[in-house]
């Protein structure tokens, strides 16, 4: 009950709570956690992949406006992607730094007050030292032996740097040293292997390469001509050549005989579609390719996503070879109906394809162990069956219809027994009354037979 | 699992703020919290009273609402509105068909509060009697004809 969970209010306290704003708007309103693989709805809120999802198969409706909404109109948002994996890599160490400097300016406060009854001449001192005061800090700055060394917060203050810097300063070295911690310098080791900043906006590419240069896409801008300061742009397809080498390149760009980099996605090639001479020459036997596209392989199967189907067409047997032939079980407890298998691939189904759109996918057996879990965990906490909203009610009412009709008939027979000796009043009170906690049991469940009754 | 994260997160919320006249009973467990509230004005019907929320939350919380009424405990009674039965069943569309995931405990407290600022009316729903009687233990079964768009 009592776990940390990371929060927004966490910046509540810290000496800029306005990050607080910055978290909500980078977390997921429907799981509150930030954002895993950030989808956009048609009408622009974004979510998690596996919320929407989710909240799409319950109601077609966007959670927040209630703008009717489909699965097929979802797409990726890579920006609040990006934004979600770069704050969270720094969350912890600001947390930690913006507390450790509040607490610090507290302690350092309160030695003011101390200081202030003891010594009241400090400030015109203090403006001696060095002409510079802020407002922030007043007192925790270096002056000599009077300084404190015993305390944990200062020390930590001075980790992070001269106590007496303004948030902005400290903000920043914050800053270089989280990008020079977590730069490690790109060698290319490939002379071919281009610098490409628009790799990471192929989607269908290898989910790993993707997602590392996501990670480190503002290291590696600045980092290469650093590196290769003999480098210069090929006029044709405007990769970064060595300049001995760039005769050499553009002869063979011009040719269109260079081979393309295996890295390279349609998205590139979509964006330099301004550059004509890259690009192969068109053959009518890639056109006929295209219409009769071979099957898909084992390994592109891997990497499609499931259609959603429809409960209403689809046939019990289909949707039961269907979770078989995944690895699903099927009638674990008895016989499952029509209504739990297609939940059950429903929920299969959501989580199958928000799986395709994170950064790091799960392997099918995880997938179908959460698949599992999630059950148990729906399950757990059902209140009641008759309470259930997909109760049906028709199968309840035909399992406890001998139950039901035994009732009645007990009810009838009292009912005429109290017509024959209308003398007997006090013994029908109790049958009477049992029968009308049935009918309203009944009427609760809106069984067809209470009607009739 | 899914229900119980998003409810630790929530929970840790409301421990560490809430709005004016709501404010928390019991939340022992992920799958029943109780919520009191207190109306702010002077609306005379409701001056000075608590109520307390009872919430009830299914393992598909958020997609799916929780369950809130009205319940008579630790002295606390059933208030007087028109949308409200007097076995605490509250008809209320945000809590059925209207329902979203985005909302969360604070938000349908809120709503309820608002609901019951904004009355003026001292009256239970029509036909009160006969939905009290006929046994409906929760509101999930209920299909509400949301009608009124004043309250």
């Amino acid at each position: 009950m009592d776990a940390d969970f990371p929060d927004p209010t966490d910046w509540i306290q810290t000496p800029v709570p306005g990050l607080q704003a910055l978290e909500t708007s980078l977390r997921c309103q429907v799981c509150k956690e930030l954002f895993t693989a950030p989808k956009v709805t048609s009408c622009g809120h974004t979510f998690c992949s596996l919320c929407i999802r989710r909240c799409l198969s319950a109601s077609s409706k966007c959670p927040t406006c209630m703008k009717p909404d489909e699965e097929p109109r979802l797409r990726d948002n890579i920006v609040v992607s990006e934004l979600v994996n770069s704050f969270d890599t720094i969350r912890k160490s600001l947390l930690e730094t913006l507390v450790a400097k509040e607490e610090a300016r507290k302690q350092a406060e309160e030695e003011a007050q101390r200081d202030a009854s003891t010594r009241p001449k400090r400030s015109s001192y203090d403006l001696d030292d060095d002409g510079i005061m802020e407002d922030a800090e007043p007192v925790h700055r270096p002056r000599g032996k009077r300084r404190r060394q015993d305390t944990t917060a200062s020390r930590q203050t001075q980790e992070i740097g001269p106590p007496r810097r303004s948030t902005r300063t400290s903000s920043q070295r914050i800053n270089s040293r989280i990008g020079s911690s977590q730069t490690p310098v790109v060698v290319e080791s490939d002379d071919d292997d281009d610098f490409q900043p628009i790799e990471e906006f192929s989607e269908d590419d290898d989910f790993r390469s993707s997602s590392r240069a996501k990670r480190k896409p503002t290291s590696r801008v600045p980092e290469t001509p650093t590196k290769k300061p003999d480098l210069v742009p090929c006029p044709i397809c405007s990769r970064l050549k060595e300049q001995s080498n760039i005769e050499v390149h553009v002869d063979r760009c011009i040719d269109g005989k260079r081979s393309p980099s295996p890295t390279l996605g349609r998205a590139n090639d979509a964006s330099s579609a301004g550059t004509p001479l890259k690009r192969q020459p068109i053959s009518f036997p890639n056109v006929s390719k295209l219409q009769h596209r071979a099957p898909y392989t084992a390994e592109e199967r891997e990497k499609l996503r499931l259609p959603k189907g429809n409960a209403s067409l689809a046939k019990e047997a289909d949707i039961r070879k269907k979770l078989r032939e995944i690895g699903i079980k099927c009638d674990v407890k008895g016989k499952d109906t029509k209504q739990v298998l297609w939940t059950r691939l429903q929920e299969w189904t959501n989580l199958w394809n928000a799986n395709l759109d994170s950064e790091s996918p799960k392997t099918k057996p995880v997938l179908i162990k959460e698949l599992e879990a999630y059950e148990r965990s729906q399950l757990a906490q059902k209140p009641s069956v008759v309470q259930n909203k997909d109760f049906e009610r028709e199968a309840w009412s035909n399992a406890h219809k001998p139950g039901f009709d035994a009732l009645i008939a007990n009810a009838r027979k009292t009912a005429t027994q109290k017509k024959e000796d209308g003398t007997e009043a006090e013994a029908t009170d109790q049958p009477l009354d049992s029968m009308a906690g049935v009918q309203a049991e009944l009427n609760g469940i809106g069984s067809p037979e209470a009607i009739e009754a | 699992m899914f229900a119980q994260k998003r409810l630790g997160k929530e929970l840790s919320n409301i421990h560490k703020s809430l709005p004016p006249g709501i404010s928390i009973a019991s939340a022992s467990d992920f799958s029943n919290w109780k919520m009191d509230i207190q109306v702010l004005d002077t609306n005379p019907l409701y001056a000075d009273q608590i109520y307390r929320l009872n919430f009830k939350f299914s393992g598909s919380y958020p997609i799916e609402a929780p369950e809130v009424t009205f319940i008579k405990e630790d002295g606390r009674d059933i208030p007087m509105h028109p949308h409200i039965y007097s076995n605490g069943v509250i008809c209320l569309d945000l809590l059925g068909t209207n329902w979203s995931p985005v909302q969360n405990v604070e938000s349908v407290c809120m709503s309820i509060q608002s609901m019951l600022t904004s009355n003026t009316k001292n009256e239970r729903p029509p036909g009160d009697d006969t939905f009290v009687r006929s046994g409906y233990r929760s509101p999930r079964n209920i299909n509400f004809v949301y009608d009124d768009n004043t309250v």
